[in-house]
């Protein structure tokens, strides 16, 4: 498999610390965004980060190549988030779409970025933490409807309901605002 | 524009507003430095000059140390006669009887090469040893002090 870090990796499984540390400053963002979706608080995302990296940096003797590194980090940081997550405040998804609140604000206050940011939250909220990552990977970090199956071994019809429903969720949080204020 | 461009640029604002906090730049700056390299010594071949050049000067000064190092003045173990003390003034005088006595000790048994002469001084009476040693000349004077009156 060619795999874009593989110079690094074998860098960095012979105990080269600014090899790895490229690796880091290369996905921390990606990495980051995983465990603030589905942990959905700064400060314990950033923890989760942090622990990703150090244990992916003790545990890279492990990696064997069979997949890209990016999924294989993908899915030590999901794993890890969602764990976490579950472990601290159990999630229970709000299926009903009636009772998803939204405000009634003025197009004006709508449009600033700050509004959009907490309907964000607030939808992202109401998504279970598997569902937040298949989202997060998906419109955050780009990855394909086959990168999420591998990363979150689940199959491709699990990924595409799960996305289907957060953008539906999304959607309805953001549709007046978006066909309206976004352009 | 469709809704799910909108979402993807929506979503994708919202992670930028994110990564762009202080607190979440600074804890990956934390994290990088876990990873940082550190400064190795790594051997150069241009070290080799101030190298050689420290083990050229331990050498010389261990070398040079003896020759530079500060002499010890002793102090002199013999009293050195200063003008304050009172020059010793020869001048014949009549032979007593204990000069007579050592003069008779010594004639026993002295050399013919060496030479003894009785002097007097003021301190009181004196002998002068003299040898001509291998050519160095040894001088050696006795002088018996005259007993202090009280």
């Amino acid at each position: 498999m060619n795999d874009p870090d593989q110079d690094l990796i074998a860098q960095a499984k012979i105990g080269n610390k600014p090899a790895f540390g490229k690796l880091v400053s290369k996905y921390y963002e990606l990495v980051y965004a995983v465990a603030f979706g589905i942990l959905r608080n700064r400060e314990e995302a950033l923890d989760a980060t942090q622990n990703v990296f150090l244990k992916v940096f003790h545990e890279i003797q492990r990696f064997q190549g069979d997949s890209k590194f990016k999924t294989w980090l993908y899915r030590v940081a999901a794993n890890a988030a969602i764990d976490e997550c579950r472990k601290k405040r159990p999630v229970e998804p709000i299926e009903d779409e009636a009772t998803f609140e939204t405000h009634e604000v003025s197009p004006r206050e709508a449009a600033s970025r700050k509004e959009i940011r907490e309907l964000i939250e607030k939808t992202m909220d109401t998504l279970s933490p598997e569902q937040r990552a298949v989202f997060v990977m998906r419109e955050g970090n780009y990855l394909s409807y086959d990168e999420i199956a591998e990363t979150l071994q689940i199959d491709i019809g699990t990924v595409m309901s799960r996305l289907f429903y957060a953008r539906k969720k999304m959607a309805h949080a953001l549709g007046w605002k978006l066909k309206d204020e976004l352009k | 524009m469709n809704h799910e461009k909108k979402i993807t640029k929506a979503f994708k604002d919202f992670l930028s507003d994110e990564f762009s906090s202080a607190q979440v730049k600074r804890a990956k700056k934390d994290l990088l430095q876990q990873f940082s390299a550190r400064p190795q010594f790594e051997w150069k071949p241009v070290m080799i000059v101030p190298v050689l050049s420290l083990m050229f000067m331990v050498i010389l000064i261990y070398h040079m140390y003896p020759l530079v190092k500060p002499e010890i003045k002793v102090p002199p173990v013999v009293p050195v006669i200063t003008e304050q003390t009172s020059p010793i003034k020869v001048k014949k005088v009549k032979v007593s009887s204990m000069t007579k006595q050592i003069e008779k000790i010594i004639h026993t048994g002295v050399p013919s090469d060496v030479k003894v002469t009785r002097v007097s001084s003021d301190i009181g009476p004196a002998m002068v040893y003299q040898k001509n040693y291998r050519d160095a000349p040894i001088t050696i004077v006795w002088v018996f002090p005259k007993e202090v009156k009280q």
